[in-house]
C-alpha cells in the first residue's frame, strides 16, 4: 500500500528540508554517535549543577534529617565524616564522578539500598505508567481531533473544545481524587490505589494503573486533540486535498491515508518532547494513587536532602528526555523523506 | 514488525483474560493476612539504624524487647519473665523466658542480650540511638544462659522505658552479622511475625512465624503494610474494603467515621503536648514578662475547637492530665487582662512587633495564624514567615528559628525523658536554650529513687517551674486516631503512641 508523498506541498510544521536524498544508514549512525557524544557531556554538566545545587542553593542538613530527634550532636558529626560530607565539595564531587565512571551511584543516605537498585525498582513503573498515559492520551485526541476537525463549527465541535479546556483545566491532583471518588468507591470498579509489579500479577497491575493513566493522560489528552484538530484544518485547505478528491479517493482514504500521514509527523515530535513534562506531572499522580515511581522517590529525596538519590534521578531522567529525543530525530529521518542527518 | 506481531497478539489477549480473574492472590494460612496502611515514610526494618516513625509499628511485630508495656504506662514481662533492680540502683538483672528462637533459628540467650545492648553502644554501629544507652550504661554481664544483668553509671530508674524503644529492640546476632548494611531490608527478630519482603515505597509483607515463643499467637496469619502518602486516599481504602486498618486518622475525620457501624475509631489513652518555643537566651525572648504575655494571651479553647475540631484536650502544661508525675497542677492559664499587664511590665505598653516561624504545611499554617489572631488582641503583632517543614525541626535546634509553632512532642513512657532532653541545661534536644539550675536540681531529683511516688515531688516542682518560665507555651494536648473495620480485634496503642498490632486478629465468623 503505497501512496505517493505529498512533497508537492509544504508542510510549515516539518523541519527545514535537508537535500531529499537519504543517504543510507552510514550518514545516520554518523549523527546518533554525535549526539551521542553531546547528551555525555550535557550529564556531565548537568551532575555538576545539581551536585552544587543540592548543597548551596537547597541547603539543609541530609545527616540531621536522617537521625531525627534522637541523635546526639556528637553521632550527626560522626555520620557526617563517615558519608564524606565533611570534605570540600569539589572533593566530593570528584569522588562521587570517579565511583559513577565505575558504573557506581552510591548507596542512599535514607533507605538501606543502593541508587541503582532504588532507581531500577521505581523507573518500572513511571516508564509504566508514562507509556500508558501516552498512548491513552493518543488514542483520545486523535480521533477527536480528527473527528472535530471533519465537523468543524458544529456542535460536536463545540462539545469536543469544551472538553478539553477543562480536560486542560482540571489539575491532575484533582482528577485523580475525583476519579477515586466515582469509579473506586462508588462503582467499584477498579482499586482506588497501590501498584503491582506487571511480571507478579499482570491482571491487577492493570486494573491499578487505570485510573492513575486516565488522571496523568487526560490533561495530555486535551492539549494533543487542539493540535491534531487545527493541523487536520489546516490539511483540509491544502491544494492537494482537491487533487485527490477530483481524482475520485473516497473521503475516508483522503482522510487516513493522506492527510494523516502529514499530522502524525509533527505528532511524533509532540509526543517525545512531551516526555519530561510527562514524568513532572507523575509527581503529583504517583503520590495520590500511591504508586512507587521515579516522581515521587525523586521529591521525597529532594525533600530528605539524600543526595545520592537525588542526583542518581536526575540523571536518569535527563538521560530519558534527551535519549527520547533523539530517537524522534532518528525516528523523523525514518518517515520523513525530506529529512536526513548529513 | 511481523515477528513482534506473531509474539505480541497471543500475550496481550493473555494479559486481558489475566485481567478479568481473580485478583487477590491469597496466602495459603488458616488466617487471612491484616492489610495495614501507612504514610510513605518507611525507611529501615533495623531498630538500631534509620528507622522512622513509619517504621516502628512493623518494628514492634518483627522484634521484641526486655520487657513490655500495657496502655497504663505498667511494665509486664516481655522477653524477660522477671527482673529486679539492685538494692544500690546500680545495675538491673533480667531473668529471660527460656526456649525463644530468632525467625532464623538462632537461640535467644542472655549473650544475643549483651551483644544487642553492645551493638548499639558501639560507635562503628553509628545507631542514632547510642547516647540513650552510653550514657546510663556501664557495662552487661552475662550470669548464666538465661540471666543477664545491665550494670549502670548511675541509678537510672527510666531503663525500662528506654527498653521498650527501638534501642532495646533484639535482633538475630546471626543475622545481623550475615548481612551486615544489608540487615535492615532483611530483619530477623523473636517477634510473633517473620519478614517475607520489602518493597520500598510500596510494602512490607510479613507472615506469621509458626515457632512463636507464646502458644495461641499471633492470631492473623499475616500482616502487609502498604505505603500510601495521602490520608485522604489511605481513608478511601479504608472505606472501600481493600484495608482492615489505619492509624493516622485526622481530626476532621474521626467524627465522619464515628457514626458508620463498620468501623471503630481507637482513640489513643496517651496524649502528644503541642506548644509553642521561644529561644530564651536572647533578646527579645530572654524577657520574661513578654513570654509570660504570650502564654497568657493564648486561648487554648478556641484552638481546641478551630484546630482539633473538639478532639484531645485543651490544655496550659507539659505532663498529660492525671500522669503520675504531675496529676493535679492545672498550667497555664488564658487571661487576656494578666496579658496586657505583662506587656506593660515587659516595657512595650504600645505593644510589639514579633516574627512567628511556621512550617508551611496547612494544618500547622492554621495554627500560626489563629495564634497571631490572638496575640495581635493584647497588641503583639506577629508577621508569619514560613519554614520547610522538613527543616522545621533541624533550624529550631540550632536556634535559627527564635519564635515558632507548632512545636511537638510524644511522651516517652518515664516523664524523665522529654522532661530532660528539652529542659534540663545538658539536654539534647533543649533548642530553647532554657537553663534554669533550679530545674536542673529538681530533673536529677527525679533520678533518685526507683518508686515512682518518692519521684512525684520532683516532677510535679520541675513542671511547674518549666511552664511558669515559659521557654515553652504549652498549649494541647493531642491524641492518636485509629479506624478499622468492626471484623478485625486487638489494636492497641502503646503509651508512646506508636500502634500495636502484635494482639490483632478477626472476629470468628
Amino acid at each position: 500500500m503505497t501512496s505517493p508523498s505529498p512533497t508537492t506541498s509544504i508542510d510549515r510544521r516539518s523541519r527545514p528540508a535537508g537535500d531529499g536524498i537519504s543517504t543510507g544508514n552510514g550518514a545516520v549512525w554518523r549523527y546518533v554517535v554525535r549526539r551521542s557524544m553531546l547528551i555525555g557531556v550535557s550529564l556531565v554538566l548537568l551532575s555538576v549543577g545539581v551536585f552544587f545545587l543540592m548543597r548551596y542553593a537547597i541547603g539543609g542538613d541530609p545527616v540531621a534529617l536522617m537521625l531525627g530527634r534522637e541523635a546526639s550532636q556528637e553521632v550527626i558529626a560522626a555520620r557526617r565524616a563517615a558519608l564524606g560530607l565533611d570534605r570540600p565539595v569539589p572533593v566530593q564531587y570528584a569522588s562521587w564522578l570517579g565511583r559513577l565512571l565505575r558504573g557506581d551511584l552510591g548507596r542512599s543516605f535514607e533507605y538501606p539500598l543502593p541508587v541503582i537498585e532504588l532507581l531500577l525498582a521505581r523507573a518500572v513503573p513511571t516508564i509504566e505508567l508514562t507509556l500508558l498515559a501516552t498512548a491513552w492520551a493518543v488514542l483520545i485526541a486523535v480521533p477527536a481531533g480528527m473527528w472535530a476537525a471533519l465537523r468543524h463549527r458544529s456542535k460536536v465541535d463545540l462539545a469536543l473544545s469544551v472538553g478539553t479546556v477543562c480536560g486542560i483545566s482540571l489539575p491532575s491532583f484533582f482528577l485523580a481524587i475525583l476519579l477515586i471518588a466515582f469509579f473506586a468507591l462508588e462503582l467499584k470498579w477498579f482499586p482506588t490505589s497501590g501498584y503491582v509489579a506487571p511480571w507478579e500479577r499482570p491482571g491487577e497491575n492493570l486494573r491499578l494503573m487505570a485510573l492513575p493513566t486516565v488522571a496523568l493522560g487526560t490533561w495530555y489528552a486535551s492539549s494533543l486533540m487542539r493540535y491534531v484538530r487545527s493541523a487536520v484544518l489546516d490539511q483540509l485547505r491544502q491544494p492537494y486535498i482537491a487533487v485527490a478528491r477530483s481524482k475520485g479517493l473516497g473521503p475516508m482514504r483522503i482522510v487516513w491515508v493522506h492527510i494523516m500521514r502529514n499530522v502524525l509527523i509533527p505528532l511524533i515530535t509532540m509526543v517525545g518532547m512531551n516526555v519530561p513534562f510527562m514524568l513532572g506531572g507523575a509527581v503529583t499522580v504517583e503520590t495520590v494513587f500511591a504508586v512507587p515511581g521515579v516522581g515521587r522517590t525523586l521529591l521525597g529525596a529532594i525533600l530528605a536532602r539524600d543526595y545520592p538519590v537525588v542526583q542518581g534521578t536526575m540523571l536518569f531522567l535527563a538521560m530519558a528526555t534527551l535519549v527520547t529525543s533523539l530517537l524522534v530525530d532518528v525516528l523523523y529521518a525514518a518517515i520523513d523523506p525530506r529529512v536526513s542527518y548529513e | 514488525m511481523k515477528h513482534l506481531e506473531r509474539v505480541g497478539w497471543p500475550a496481550l489477549v493473555a494479559i486481558v483474560l489475566w485481567a478479568s480473574g481473580p485478583t487477590m492472590a491469597a496466602r495459603a494460612a488458616d488466617e487471612p493476612a491484616l492489610r495495614v496502611a501507612r504514610g510513605a515514610g518507611g525507611r529501615s526494618l533495623d531498630p538500631h539504624l534509620g528507622a522512622r516513625l513509619e517504621d516502628r509499628p512493623v518494628l514492634h511485630v518483627l522484634y521484641e524487647s526486655l520487657v513490655d508495656v500495657n496502655e497504663d504506662s505498667q511494665f509486664t514481662p516481655g522477653l524477660a519473665k522477671s527482673w529486679s533492680v539492685a538494692r544500690d540502683g546500680l545495675s538491673v538483672t533480667f531473668r529471660l523466658q527460656p526456649g525463644v528462637k530468632f525467625h532464623d533459628g538462632t537461640d535467644f540467650d542472655a549473650g544475643a542480650v549483651k551483644w544487642n545492648i553492645e551493638r548499639v553502644m558501639d560507635p562503628a554501629t553509628k545507631s542514632e540511638h547510642q547516647s540513650r544507652f552510653i550514657e546510663v550504661i556501664g557495662s552487661i554481664d552475662v550470669l548464666d544462659r538465661h540471666t543477664v544483668r545491665i550494670n549502670l553509671k548511675q541509678a537510672f530508674p527510666p531503663l525500662l522505658s528506654v527498653l521498650i524503644d527501638r534501642p532495646g529492640l533484639m535482633v538475630s546476632p546471626t543475622a545481623a552479622r550475615k548481612f551486615g548494611a544489608d540487615f535492615a531490608r532483611n530483619p530477623v527478630g523473636t517477634g510473633p511475625f517473620r519478614f517475607v519482603e520489602w518493597v520500598p515505597g510500596n510494602r512490607v509483607v510479613l507472615e506469621k512465624f509458626a515457632g512463636y515463643w507464646q502458644p495461641g499467637k499471633p492470631l492473623a496469619g499475616g500482616m502487609t503494610f502498604l505505603d500510601v502518602p495521602e490520608p485522604a486516599v489511605r481513608l478511601a481504602k479504608l472505606r472501600a474494603g481493600e484495608l482492615d486498618l489505619i492509624y493516622d486518622v485526622g481530626a476532621k475525620d474521626v467524627a465522619a467515621l464515628a457514626g458508620e457501624p463498620m468501623f471503630r475509631i481507637v482513640e489513643s489513652r496517651g496524649m502528644r503536648f503541642d506548644s509553642i518555643q521561644l529561644r530564651v537566651d536572647a533578646p527579645p525572648f530572654d524577657n520574661r514578662a513578654l513570654r509570660e504575655a504570650i502564654a497568657f494571651a493564648i486561648d487554648r479553647n478556641e484552638i481546641h475547637r478551630v484546630i482539633y475540631h473538639g478532639t484531645g484536650q485543651p490544655s496550659g502544661k507539659l505532663f498529660a492530665a492525671g500522669w503520675w508525675a504531675s496529676p493535679d497542677y492545672a498550667g497555664m492559664p488564658y487571661a487576656p487582662e494578666r496579658a496586657r499587664q505583662k506587656l506593660i511590665e515587659a516595657g512595650y505598653p504600645n505593644g510589639v512587633n514579633l516574627v512567628l516561624h511556621v512550617p508551611s504545611a496547612s494544618d500547622d499554617l492554621r495554627t500560626g495564624e489563629l495564634v497571631q489572631a490572638q496575640l495581635a488582641k493584647v497588641g503583639i503583632r506577629v508577621k508569619i514567615q514560613l519554614v520547610d517543614p522538613n527543616d522545621h525541626y533541624v533550624k529550631v535546634l540550632r536556634g535559627e528559628i527564635p519564635f515558632t509553632v507548632p512545636m511537638r512532642w510524644t511522651p516517652y513512657t518515664d516523664p524523665h525523658e522529654l522532661a530532660w532532653i528539652l529542659f534540663h541545661s545538658k539536654g539534647y534536644a533543649n533548642s530553647s536554650k532554657y537553663r534554669n539550675p533550679g530545674a536542673d536540681k529538681l530533673l536529677e531529683a527525679g533520678l533518685s529513687s526507683y518508686e515512682e511516688g518518692a519521684r512525684r515531688p520532683a516532677y510535679r516542682d520541675a513542671e511547674r517551674m518549666i511552664v511558669e518560665d515559659a521557654s515553652y507555651i504549652f498549649y494541647h494536648f493531642t491524641p492518636r486516631f485509629a479506624a478499622h473495620r468492626s471484623t478485625v480485634t486487638g489494636f492497641q496503642w502503646m503509651p508512646n503512641l506508636i500502634p500495636r498490632l502484635r494482639e490483632m486478629g478477626f472476629q470468628p465468623r
